[in-house]
């Protein structure tokens, strides 16, 4: 008699997705040493980012000598594409 | 039968975001790091975690290309201007745009002033006396201000060479360096250079950088002014006794020399 075994995949050491400089545009309105200024980030993610269906989230870390705390998020923009979720099952 | 419920996916993204300040301008660089995550529940039933699928690995921002503001008025005064002699009272005087903050900021923050002086100027008596109690300064305890030779070349890569002159001023951490006009002044070791037309720059930089744990981050620039040094030998004479060769200087009379 054979039985079945359970069997669980670590995927703690998968790696995520990495997203180059290449990906990534900044933008500054002002580079001038402790001014205030608008900064605009623009990436493509290297993968679809499904909202809807599994929630996203996307976190910046700055380095510690920016301050943010006066900082305010002016806009949040994603380029949406609307497409069947389940297209290919039946 | 294929399902017709769309699912919103997005690939493109832009965040903009306002009155962020920025920092101040660095030799290194700061790390950004953008991580794109999404909720899962893992075993079924447990508590539900945010899994990054997506993040940067070297974006970084380049802040030594940030422009300092400016140092104005920045100029020298000395009360020797003979040539070689050594440098009676110098004074410095300039104007920051800038505030250089305390520890009320930051209670890691140090503080400190950077001073590159014309090559010409010898300093082989030592570190020169500088008094900088007369800045605007929250703390004015002499004591606590001190002035360090500045040999390392990480400020201006002059500095490593031999004959150049910088210096360090570093004030205790709680000091606030305001805005407005400033003065500092020097006495001792410095000597004037030979006469020349313009002897070079002086270059002068506020700095801060944190201290935390005992690991202290690159000084970052937040202010610089160069002004163009311009040394010329006043006329001096030479006594009549200074020219006599075999003692016998009866008759002769004083030469003078003249300034450029």
């Amino acid at each position: 008699m054979e039985f079945s075994a359970s069997f669980s995949l670590d995927a703690r050491a998968f790696s995520p997705y990495a997203i180059t400089d290449t990906d990534v545009t900044v933008s500054l309105s002002d580079n001038k040493v402790q001014q205030l200024a608008t900064y605009d980030f623009s990436f493509t993610s290297p993968v679809p980012l499904e909202v809807d269906t599994a929630g996203c989230f996307i976190r910046f870390i700055f380095p510690d000598d920016f301050i943010i705390t006066s900082g305010d998020f002016a806009t949040f923009e994603g380029y949406f594409q609307m497409q069947p979720s389940s297209s290919t099952r039946t | 039968m294929p399902s017709s419920k769309p699912s919103t996916v997005t690939q493109l993204v832009r965040l903009t975001m306002s009155n962020v300040k920025n920092p101040w301008a660095k030799k290194t660089t700061g790390a950004i790091t953008i991580q794109l995550s999404r909720d899962a529940t893992f075993p079924a039933g447990d508590t539900s975690q945010k899994y990054i699928i997506a993040e940067t690995t070297t974006l970084t921002l380049d802040t030594s290309k940030f422009s300092v503001n400016t140092i104005s008025s920045l100029s020298a005064t000395t009360t020797e201007k003979v040539v070689q002699e050594a440098i009676g009272t110098m004074g410095l005087s300039f104007t920051l745009a800038s505030q250089v903050p305390g520890t009320a900021e930051n209670s890691n923050y140090e503080q400190a002033l950077h001073i590159f002086f014309p090559p010409t100027i010898d300093s082989s008596g030592g570190v020169a006396s500088i008094s900088a109690t007369s800045m605007k300064l929250s703390s004015t305890s002499a004591s606590s201000i001190t002035v360090e030779a500045d040999s390392s070349g990480t400020h201006d890569e002059n500095c490593q060479v031999d004959g150049y002159v910088c210096y360090i001023i570093r004030f205790p951490q709680s000091t606030i360096v305001d805005r407005g006009a400033h003065s500092i002044s020097i006495a001792g070791s410095l000597k004037n250079p030979i006469s020349v037309a313009t002897a070079g720059n002086f270059v002068m930089r506020t700095m801060i950088r944190t201290n935390t744990g005992g690991t202290t981050s690159d000084w970052a620039y937040i202010d610089m002014a160069t002004i163009a040094s311009n040394y010329k030998a006043t006329t001096g004479t030479i006594a009549k006794d200074k020219l006599a060769v075999d003692g016998q200087a009866t008759g002769a009379a004083d030469e003078t020399y003249m300034g450029n």
